[in-house]
């Protein structure tokens, strides 16, 4: 296993590489110097030394080598020409953007799968029950006694109830699929700004993950729960997507898992139900799920970018789009670079859980 | 008749009508598709002309009328007349002035366009045909900070998102079938390397990619010139999933007995792979076609929302939320028909996610038939 984990970082090498080619060929795209963006800022004397130190008016190849070699001798991936600092604290730093996006990635991650594996699990239980829950069983569940006793069991409330809730998710798991995440964060502007008369003023109270007054507070309960108060809007608009997603792929893999063999043969043996879903079922559907754990870090990303430029949040996906902006080539390129090593790491993290949950594969 | 005696496309079909969501959804797609390809036809203004008299008009859906003092009468708006917002400074409404009278009519001369950029017209499906600075106007859907009709502007930008879609999917699939076909119909070391070239491709970080290239694009291009490089951008990061599918095909029925017998017979690879494989891998790429029209609706909007798509004069729905987005206090408080474009989305990426999951449905045969 640590061989395997050894030889994939070492295979992430060439990707890097071939990565930071690709970032470095994007920006060279860009018409004009880097640095003639930047002329009103910088003094004459820091554009000489910045031109010396990066060889910018050397040949292309020199550049890039410069700027690989910063990396792989210094750690220095360039520098920030909008606030004049390295790339790692102008990128990481600033208000703590890494620790931000971590954990904001974290809590969305979280509150998605807690909430899409049992709803995918229950869509899953009622289609392998083999009943229509059709807009019909829902009628036919409300109507007289006397009507509806035909058919092979009456219908009763209870699956009245459950058509409708498996209708709910249905239409949650297909408009969540429908909705970019741009439009969800517009909508809850609208909710924020119209109806509950929020951030009237130049959209204070909305922007932000803080209140202004308790922006560099030390943290108390009010804190906190201003806090939360920033924070659902984040994780609707970056989970609804996941969540939708997460519910399909739930159901259609206990679903699948439901039809073999072994499933029979659990409940010929006289196992509750429960045991029969959770034990069996579940536990086996769980391997194709963890092994697109590297697949959610794009979708989480890119529903972090999109929070992040509607409510201003102080994250990495923040600062990348503000480079982007004021053609800050450094931070791009490193940004890139890091978001592709994010994505390295996402699949082999994924690939590593799947040995554990999962003792049949293994990596020799 | 049963389903033995029928061909493979009647039974796809017969089990596609049979989701009646989809099939709905299916027809809304036409619809749409023939409405916005008329966009400039049906919209009652160019999209770009100004009101410099009529700055965020609300929908004007509800101020048809088809009743007059004398009873039943042709549909007619009033002149609109702006009054000063009661408590906002700088926020305006309007009122109907009812001494003026606008009929709706069909097929009227408005404002000149050249459809689809060939023939120069004046004609509009509908609209009052008064010059643009009367007060008799008829915004269906509203206007925005500038006076330009969003009805319109919701059309034309459909138009735009439709055919950016339909090229960056073309484009990509022809890489991706060229690809996919060359890596699984041939195997060995090509396969090998093709592979490793989608997973390269997949292993890049697609949002972050697409914004850096978009943001590379050079500002002062012109429109068009943009508008290409955009879908050029899109179809770079998009076909290799589409390779992967059509190699899984492709590897799967090359060992096919017919596939065999041809080559036993001597046809040649090209033949092969035009007669005999791709023939039988339409339905797949159709699915994974109308699978993935939505993911590049989503992106072209996205981003043109963060202001690296598409630029003005060009429109597209992104970039219409992108301007709701800019001043959004004012415009969610008192201009709410502002979002009717992501309704528009919505609606669009709705439909095509049924169809695709319905066509899905249809096309796999190990799906048994809840019916």
């Amino acid at each position: 296993m640590l061989l395997f984990v050894l030889r994939r970082l070492l295979y992430m090498i060439p990707m890097l590489f071939l990565l930071s080619l690709l970032s470095f060929a994007v920006m060279q795209l860009q018409p004009g110097d880097f640095l003639s963006k930047f002329a009103l800022q910088l003094s004459q004397e820091t554009m000489a030394q910045l031109r010396e130190r990066y060889g910018l008016d050397e040949a292309v190849w020199v550049q890039y080598w410069k700027w690989i070699w910063g990396i792989v001798s210094r750690g220095d991936f360039g520098m920030s020409f909008e606030t004049q600092q390295p790339v790692l604290a102008h990128l990481f730093l600033n208000g703590d953007r890494l620790g931000w996006t971590l954990l904001l990635t974290g809590i969305v991650f979280l509150f998605s799968w807690m909430l899409a594996l049992p709803l995918g699990i229950y869509m899953a239980t009622m289609a392998h029950s083999g009943r229509l829950w059709s807009w019909k069983s829902i009628v036919s569940a409300f109507k007289a006694p006397a009507a509806r006793a035909q058919g092979p069991r009456p219908a009763r409330w209870a699956d009245g109830l459950r058509a409708i809730g498996v209708w709910l998710i249905n239409a949650l798991a297909m408009v969540g699929l429908s909705l970019p995440n741009f439009l969800t964060a517009l909508l809850i502007l609208w909710l924020l700004v119209a109806v509950f008369q929020v951030g009237q003023n130049f959209g204070l109270g909305i922007s932000g993950l803080f209140d202004v007054e308790y922006r560099s507070a030390p943290w108390s309960f009010g804190k906190f729960l201003n806090f939360l108060w920033h924070l659902w809007p984040v994780v609707l608009v970056v989970g609804l997507g996941n969540i939708a997603q997460l519910i399909r792929y739930t159901r259609a893999n206990v679903l699948d898992v439901l039809g073999e063999p072994y499933i029979q043969t659990a409940r010929a043996k006289g196992l509750q139900e429960r045991a029969v879903i959770y034990k069996h079922a579940v536990r086996n559907a769980l391997n194709p799920l963890v092994s697109l754990l590297g697949f959610w870090i794009p979708l989480l990303f890119e529903g972090l970018l999109v929070a992040a430029f509607v409510f201003q949040l102080p994250v990495v996906e923040f600062a990348y789009w503000r480079a982007l902006a004021t053609e800050d080539q450094y931070v791009v390129m490193s940004g890139l670079l890091f978001f592709g090593l994010v994505l390295l790491l996402g699949n082999l993290l994924s690939d590593v859980c799947l040995a554990l949950v999962n003792p049949r594969i293994r990596y020799e | 008749m049963s389903d033995a005696t029928l061909s493979l496309k009647k039974l796809i079909w017969r089990r596609f009508k049979r989701r009646k969501l989809g099939f709905l959804s299916a027809l809304l797609i036409l619809k749409l598709t023939l409405i916005f390809l008329c966009a400039d036809f049906i919209a009652p203004y160019d999209h770009d002309v100004q009101h410099r008299r009529a700055p965020y008009v609300p929908p004007m859906w509800d101020r048809i009328h088809v009743w007059d003092e004398n009873g039943p009468s042709w549909p007619f708006v009033y002149g609109l007349r702006r009054v000063p917002h009661p408590e906002h400074i700088g926020v305006f409404r309007y009122e109907e002035d009812v001494s003026q009278r606008f009929p709706l009519q069909l097929f009227v001369k408005g404002e000149p366009y050249a459809w689809w950029g060939l023939w120069e017209m004046d004609l509009h499906l509908f609209g009052t045909g008064t010059a643009a600075n009367s007060p008799g106007q008829f915004f269906l859907l509203g206007t925005n900070q500038s006076g330009q009709d969003l009805f319109s502007q919701i059309l034309v930008g459909g138009r735009t998102s439709l055919v950016l879609s339909a090229i960056v999917i073309l484009s990509s699939f022809l890489l991706g079938v060229a690809l996919g076909g060359i890596s699984g119909y041939w195997g060995g070391w090509v396969d090998t390397a093709l592979q490793r070239l989608v997973e390269v491709t997949m292993g890049l970080p697609r949002l972050a990619l697409l914004l850096a290239l978009s943001a590379a694009i050079p500002s002062k291009a012109p429109p068009m010139a943009r508008f290409w490089a955009i879908a050029g951008v899109l179809a770079l990061v998009s076909w290799a999933p589409l390779a992967r599918v059509v190699r899984g095909q492709f590897l799967a029925l090359r060992e096919e007995d017919y596939v065999q017998a041809a080559k036993a017979i001597g046809a040649s690879s090209a033949r092969i792979i035009a007669r005999h494989i791709l023939p039988n891998t339409t339905s797949y790429l159709v699915v994974a076609a109308t699978l993935a029209v939505p993911g590049v609706l989503i992106l072209e909007s996205v981003l043109s929302f963060l202001g690296f798509g598409l630029n003005v004069p060009l429109v597209s729905w992104g970039l219409l939320l992108k301007q709701v987005y800019e001043s959004f206090v004012t415009n969610l408080s008192f201009y709410p028909w502002l979002l009717l474009p992501g309704a528009f989305l919505f609606l669009t990426v709705l439909a095509f996610n049924l169809v695709g999951d319905a066509l899905r449905d249809a096309v796999d045969p190990f799906t048994v038939d809840a019916t």
